[in-house]
């Protein structure tokens, strides 16, 4: 019964997977079970994995069919046996004490959850880390109410990892499998569990960007994006969280981005048409939403009604 | 006559039986028989049991009161008619060649106990991906030593039966300590330094299906605290034989155990907490001493039983890397 469950999921990243490892095995604290998930891997991760677990008794390798990052978490939650929970992502490079201080954080402080600082790096360039706007945030204690209320849910709490959870939290919650912004799916229910969170600004975590191609189409799993929103909206409206409106703000935002740049093709023809009923369903939130422009609320009823009239009239 | 006997002990398990039975009837060995132990299960387990029985003269069944594994097995291994033992576990899968490596291994190298790996699934659907279809023949012949011991101690080579081929006579000498949990390492032990020289076969021919219910995955009762029995079993054997390396490194995970036992009990029992926490202090007190272990572990686990003292210690000691950190950004 170890205190801390660490899940990682794996998936061909052999050439990461070992120095990933080495350093959860290098944390100066000790009292944790290492759960690899292998997602059906075709290289030799898996391999490596089984090689690191006959060397120490705290590797846990799980191997599985391919279902992907989110089921692969699941699993791990699923069989953990810590009272907390952290997870790593296996490219991903982080500090030799960066589970004992987040531990320590959030025991001393009695909290669900302990949030440490993030910084980026470029493959290969790790002296050049910087930190995008977007992972800034503000230090101190606060509630997941208080999060969730504020508007705009911080990407940093977003992210799985540079951070500790109790697991009591994911009693009755899982990733959700098949839909990509998983992530952004689950983190409004995992808020609203937390009486207190802490953050630190260490910077303890680094995260691995590999360069994404630019494309002018996008897959229609971006589309997620905007279920989680949705989802989001109506688990405010059931909470009673304050602030709905800015969950509204960032669906119809994403929307505008997203939902003309889809390759239309049978596979997003579902999926566009979900997303335009999910929109009919919020329309008559959004109409009654006083502090967004009367144009705006206007133009996204058009939308409602035809999106390529709304195209038309929206295209410069 | 068939050459060796799988033993299955079998407990509550209806929705694992059917693909762990069927990957053991799936065997290129097939001269084996099958004995089935049903321990008082309330499920279907014992009919179908009985169910395979019907359809494959290998197998015989028995049922008995509910008695525990350790009997379960023990009680197996007495109704044996062969030589070889091989244990599987209810609701784990064992890859098709499994027989086949072990009992060439033993028959052609003159060893009385073989053994393979052992790997972790979530469903009988995902071992397709971790069997290979061919089964290298990587055999190695290791003559038993504390090194041996010592390479194995991190996994299941070391503290499950399952995945291994056992000659009868080693376990008839040292069977399974009824009432126990925990009960697999302290025998295992001694069958290695009984058997002296061992064949390993670095496959992984065994996968253990994780179950939610199985004893390990409960939460916390005053049987689990049979752990620490375990050690004291094994601390026992090494002194008996002199392994002092393994003796020392089964001592400090009788007081790591402890500690988080204590920890637990506290809470729950304050009597036995105070009672372990003085047991463990009068007989391994020494283990904080113990060099071979890092001392980041010795710490660790001191802090169960001492939380203010050693707070205050980890306190500085993140004060003084975060300082460490900032001054080198």
């Amino acid at each position: 019964m170890p205190q801390i469950s660490i899940i990682i999921p794996v998936y061909n990243i052999e050439r990461y997977i070992s120095v990933c490892i080495t350093g959860i095995l290098n944390q100066t604290y000790r009292d944790f079970e290492l759960i690899l998930v292998d997602d059906g891997s075709t290289d030799s991760s898996g391999k490596i994995c089984d090689e690191f677990s006959k060397k120490d008794n705290r590797i846990r390798v799980i191997h599985k069919k391919n279902g992907g990052a989110s089921d692969a978490r699941n699993c791990g939650i699923d069989i953990a046996t810590g009272e907390w929970i952290m997870f790593f992502d296996s490219d991903d490079c982080f500090e030799d004490n960066i589970v004992q201080i987040l531990y320590d954080t959030a025991q001393k402080e009695n909290a669900d959850m302990a949030v440490c600082s993030i910084d980026l790096f470029n493959d290969n360039n790790f002296d050049n880390r910087y930190i995008p706007e977007h992972f800034a945030v503000t230090p101190g204690t606060l509630s997941g109410e208080d999060i969730l209320s504020a508007g705009r849910v911080p990407t940093i709490y977003v992210t799985p990892c540079c951070k500790i959870f109790k697991k009591s939290l994911f009693e009755n919650l899982r990733y959700t499998v098949g839909r990509i912004c998983e992530d952004e799916l689950i983190i409004h229910h995992i808020l609203h569990g937390c009486k207190k969170i802490v953050v630190i600004s260490d910077i303890l975590y680094h995260y691995r960007q590999i360069p994404n191609s630019v494309s002018h189409t996008v897959s229609p799993k971006k589309l997620d994006a905007l279920y989680a929103f949705y989802d989001r909206f109506f688990f405010y409206k059931e909470n009673k969280i304050e602030n709905s409106t800015s969950v509204l703000n960032a669906y119809f935002w994403n929307l505008d981005y997203y939902y003309f740049r889809v390759e239309k093709n049978t596979e997003s023809e579902q999926r566009l048409r979900e997303c335009l009923k999910n929109t009919r369903t919020l329309i008559p939130y959004y109409l009654k939403a006083k502090d967004i422009s009367l144009k705006e609320r206007l133009l996204k009823l058009i939308f409602c009604v035809s999106p390529a009239a709304y195209r038309l009239i929206t295209k410069k | 006559m068939p050459k060796i006997s799988v033993i299955v002990p079998v407990y509550n398990v209806e929705n694992y039986l059917h693909d762990c039975l069927n990957s053991i009837l799936a065997q290129t060995f097939t001269d084996f028989e099958l004995i089935l132990i049903n321990d008082g299960s309330t499920d279907s387990s014992g009919a179908i049991c009985d169910e395979y029985a019907l359809k494959d003269s290998r197998i015989h069944v028995f049922h008995q009161k509910n008695q525990g594994q350790a009997a379960a097995r023990n009680y197996g291994v007495n109704q044996a008619q062969t030589d070889w033992i091989h244990f599987v576990d209810s609701d784990d899968i064992i890859h098709p060649k499994m027989l086949e490596v072990l009992f060439s291994s033993v028959t052609n190298h003159n060893v009385k106990m073989s053994l393979a790996c052992v790997s972790e699934s979530v469903s009988a659907e995902s071992t397709l991906e971790i069997f290979s279809s061919v089964v290298d023949s990587s055999l190695q012949i290791i003559d038993v030593s504390e090194k041996t011991l010592v390479e194995f101690f991190p996994d299941s080579r070391y503290h499950s039966v399952c995945a291994k081929l056992i000659s009868k006579d080693i376990i008839l000498k040292f069977p399974f300590q009824v009432g126990r949990i925990h009960e697999d390492s302290p025998v295992i032990c001694k069958w290695f330094v009984e058997a002296g020289k061992i064949a390993y076969s670095p496959n992984v021919l065994y996968v253990y299906i994780a179950n939610n219910n199985s004893t390990t995955r409960t939460s916390f009762s005053m049987k689990k605290l049979d752990l620490l029995w375990a050690w004291d079993q094994q601390i026992e054997f090494y002194k008996s034989i002199n392994y002092k390396k393994m003796q020392r490194m089964l001592e400090f995970q009788f007081f790591s155990s402890a500690s988080k036992f204590y920890k637990i009990l506290i809470d729950e029992d304050r009597k036995i907490a105070k009672k372990l926490k003085r047991y463990t202090f009068k007989n391994y007190f020494f283990v904080l001493f113990y060099s071979q272990i890092p001392l980041n572990d010795r710490l660790y686990f001191l802090e169960f039983f001492y939380p203010r003292t050693l707070r205050l210690y980890w306190g500085i000691r993140t004060r003084i890397s975060k300082f460490k950190h900032t001054s080198a950004q």
